[in-house]
């Protein structure tokens, strides 16, 4: 049972790496399928060339569904660095905070003047803080919050979900800032970890090598994976209610084509066969990839544990 | 214990304050002069809210007044529905583990089954299995199928299942559980202490991300709750360019967020009372 559902889940993964580097080669500009007197053709069924066919206006759907998932995935990615960045040092910061921030220690830096290490401790501390406080705000305020600044703030849609996905990064990134604090917590009891500090490894390189790149790729991995998922999910979410950019993604593509669906199940304003199967594309490709990139996250903690 | 606590009401406040300094100056009172957060405070925290947008007042707790929203009982409506979800959850991965430690071989390989698709479905997220839903039947879902699907769409089965089993294995190998069985006396008695202080740090635990996915769905279904407030005034059709009630905003922001500390509170003195009993 293990088995097979991790060879379909490999299947699936690889499907949706041919479908990115199909994104990454082709043209990024729609083109409509052109008949031999090079008018559009509308509604072209499904065959080799087209594989969901075309929409009314003669564009191929599989083109608009790989755009959609490569223009999602930048939104993701936009998200991702700014979750990196913030996650990573706040989880440094909160990680080796140990008991040298404790008051009486505070005062034993002043009363020596050792300001900058004085300094990294504030610094320090208000990190600590801003964890804190970014972790007791739920996602679904923070993206609430975000969209109605944004709104105000940037009038372009395109840039403005570029903006959003930055700030919901910077909201989620106590995930991975608490799960590399623990890490760090706990390898520095590691006995190999104490032999390099002895040994006078700079602290940049103990962090970035031996904890960071050592120790803790599977779990960042891990927790990147779910953030891509996330922001994907986050970009559907807010198409959905016309919060989305204007270019082409997969929440667009699923609000533009959910009343197919709809009639599908409702049974009232049954389709054409075409038409449903380019309403179900979308979706397909969300379940595809949610599956696909769960297991590539289990199987990244597999192979660095 | 009051150095945690202190810290909580620190966190409530820097909270509170960035959300407030957020919307302070972009919602329905971009005419009139900015608030300060003490003022908005002591209102908030006195009588409540009359807004201008809509001629209609906000409190915490409800009121007779028919323009009265209360934030309070939509809160308390989601509060209810996650913890339903989440006890849900709780009771399928406590009986596909206890099928899983203690049965024969075919319920024993059913329930693995079971336990595996469960784990797979888990993996998507709470709001794929909303669009499916409302695709589906529309707005009108069952409140029980609502339920399971906020529970399993929290992505908090694989966590549950799995840390719960390794728990189980591990204490049922005690010196002295064994000691019991040996002597013809209750495991149960033995292990009711250490597995109900892990239940209940579990639950505390996942409660806060399955409020979130709980207010997601309200969104999308627009079920009263807090999402049902978030849908009216954000997100129904028609509102993405209108000034957003930002007092309703910030109740339900100073709600959520308390009541995420509290049980993040609760949890922490638990655990620390666990690290001193031991």
């Amino acid at each position: 049972m293990r088995k097979l559902l991790n060879l379909i889940q490999f299947a699936l993964t690889i499907c949706i790496m041919v479908l990115l580097l199909i994104a990454l080669v082709s043209p990024s500009q729609l083109s409509p399928i052109l008949d031999s007197e090079g008018y559009p053709i509308a509604n072209h069924s499904i065959s080799w060339t087209t594989p969901v066919g075309s929409d009314y206006y003669g564009i191929d759907v599989f083109q608009k569904l790989y755009i959609a998932l490569f223009n999602n995935m930048k939104y993701a990615i936009a998200s991702l660095i700014s979750f990196l960045i913030f996650g990573l040092a706040l989880g440094i910061s909160y990680g080796f905070k140990g008991q040298e921030n404790h008051y009486e220690y505070l005062k034993y830096y002043l009363r020596k003047r050792r300001f900058s290490v004085l300094g990294f401790k504030i610094v320090q501390n208000i990190a600590n803080i801003l964890l804190y406080v970014l972790q007791s705000i739920p996602v679904v305020l923070s993206v609430t919050i975000i969209i109605i600044v944004m709104q105000r703030v940037v009038p372009n849609p395109d840039l403005r979900i570029f903006f959003e996905m930055l700030f919901v990064g910077l909201f989620l990134s106590p995930k991975i800032a608490l799960a590399i604090a623990e890490r760090i917590e706990n390898l520095q009891a590691e006995e190999y970890i104490r032999a390099a500090k002895g040994m006078g490894i700079s602290r940049f390189r103990l962090i970035f090598h031996h904890i960071l790149w050592l120790e803790s790729r599977g779990t960042v991995i891990l927790h990147s994976i779910n953030l891509i998922i996330q922001a994907i999910m986050l970009e559907v979410f807010l198409s959905y209610f016309s919060y989305g950019p204007d270019a082409i993604t997969l929440g667009n593509m699923i609000l533009n084509d959910i009343v197919y669906l709809a009639g599908v199940f409702s049974g009232t304003d049954m389709p054409k066969s075409l038409d449903t199967i380019q309403a179900l594309s979308p979706f397909l490709i969300l379940l595809t990839f949610s599956l696909s990139f769960r297991w590539l996250g289990t199987k990244a903690i597999e192979m660095t544990e | 214990m009051l150095s945690i606590i202190t810290r909580y009401i620190v966190i409530l406040f820097l909270s509170l304050y960035l959300i407030f300094s957020l919307l302070n100056r972009i919602g329905n009172n971009s005419d009139s002069e900015p608030r300060s957060f003490i003022t908005w405070m002591s209102i908030a925290s006195h009588s409540g809210h009359e807004t201008e947008n809509f001629q209609h007042s906000i409190s915490l707790l409800p009121t007779s007044d028919p323009n009265n929203t209360s934030v309070g009982s939509a809160f308390f409506t989601s509060f209810i529905i996650t913890s339903l979800s989440l006890l849900l959850i709780w009771l399928i991965v406590t009986l596909l583990n206890t099928l899983l430690i203690r049965s024969p071989r075919v319920v024993t390989s059913l329930a693995a089954l079971i336990n595996n698709t469960l784990e797979l479905l888990s993996g998507l997220h709470v709001l794929v299995y909303g669009l499916i839903l409302y695709i589906m039947f529309g707005v009108d879902v069952n409140s029980l199928v609502i339920m399971f699907v906020i529970g399993v769409g929290s992505n908090i089965y694989f966590d549950l299942s799995s840390e719960q089993r390794l728990f189980l294995h591990a204490i049922l190998e005690k010196d002295y559980v064994l000691n019991a069985r040996a002597t013809g006396d209750s495991v149960l008695k033995h292990i009711f202490r250490p597995v109900g202080v892990f239940t209940i740090a579990q639950l505390l635990g996942s409660w806060p991300t399955v409020l979130t996915n709980a207010i997601f769905i309200e969104i999308v279904f627009q079920r009263y709750g807090i999402g049902s407030l978030l849908y009216q005034n954000i997100f129904a059709p028609g509102r993405k360019d209108m000034f957003p009630e930002v007092d309703i905003l910030m109740y339900v922001s100073g709600i959520v967020i308390v009541s995420i500390l509290l049980v993040s509170l609760l949890k922490e003195l638990f655990m620390l009372q666990l690290r001193d009993d031991r």
